[in-house]
């Protein structure tokens, strides 16, 4: 039988990681995000590059942004901008993407390998950790052993990844920074998943008996 | 008639403060970000969960293509 941390021992935890994971990247955390960006990691490098472009030579953008509006809108751009929208003239400094702060790649593999040692550290401080296949007795009870559990593990994992790009986020990034900030968007998110979870586990417990 | 009904992903868009703030730049938000927000390319890679490069403008067309186009 698992052994868990008190509660508020792992709320105290896990609002440090959070917190702790703001203050060192300046980003709030979200590991799907994050493993996201590692499994596409060429999109990811390109995303990066562009965002290196564009902050490289702001005049340039701008001149290049101004050509294309033109040439997308030709002269409504600059009717709609009014008589005195001449161009460049009202922004000053071109604000480029400013608000778009990305981990960078080899920061995320930091992170995820973070994330494992201190899983393994974990396990080996509680009293020694080996490799094993089985998850549980529980786990075994509800949904038995070998083809058909990994199978229904596999379903369950899809129907993981599935909810959470639509959601855009997970539990780290809803659940506990999104929630944090009372975005309205986070809250929708832990409660739908927060309510099917325990809707499942019930269900599944009258299913078993 | 009620305000426009902006973009729910602007806040994250790296072009969004562009076109907010440059007055010639700005027809890009009314076309894109606020009248008809679901035909932004951007928007769209978003929602299929794709990585959107923030030199990709609304229309599909990448700034650094239209870059080397103008010999900026």
């Amino acid at each position: 039988m698992n052994e868990y941390l008190p509660w508020f021992a792992g709320a105290l935890l896990l609002a440090t990681v959070g917190l702790g994971y703001l203050l060192v990247t300046g980003l709030p955390l979200g590991a799907s995000g994050l493993i996201s960006r590692l499994i596409f990691w060429k999109e990811s490098v390109a995303q990066d590059r562009s965002a290196e472009v564009m902050e490289e030579a702001p005049s340039d953008l701008e001149k290049a942004l101004i050509a294309a509006t033109l040439a997308q809108f030709g002269d409504r751009a600059a009717q709609m901008a009014g008589a005195g929208g001449q161009p460049g003239a009202d922004c000053g400094e071109v604000p480029v993407a400013g608000t778009l702060r990305r981990l960078p790649l080899p920061e995320i593999v930091v992170f995820m390998t973070a994330v494992f040692a201190g899983g393994l550290l974990s396990s080996i401080l509680k009293g020694g950790w080996s490799p094993t296949w089985t998850l549980g007795p529980e786990f075994e009870i509800y949904f038995g052993t070998g083809v058909r559990a990994a199978g229904i593990l596999f379903l369950g994992g899809v129907l993981v990844g599935f909810g959470t790009r639509m959601a855009g986020g997970c539990t780290s990034g809803h659940g506990l920074n999104g929630c944090a900030r009372l975005q309205p968007a986070s809250l929708a998110a832990t409660a739908t998943f927060m309510a099917a979870g325990v809707g499942v586990s019930l269900l599944l417990k009258e299913v078993a008996q | 008639m009620g305000e426009p009904k902006q973009c729910p992903h602007a806040g994250n868009c790296a072009l969004f403060p562009l076109f907010k703030y440059q007055s010639l730049l700005n027809i890009w938000k009314l076309e894109y970000c606020e009248r008809d927000y679901e035909r932004c390319t951007r928007y769209q890679k978003s929602l299929r969960g794709e990585a959107v490069p923030d030199d990709m403008l609304p229309n599909g067309e990448t700034i650094s293509l239209i870059r080397k186009g103008n010999k900026l």
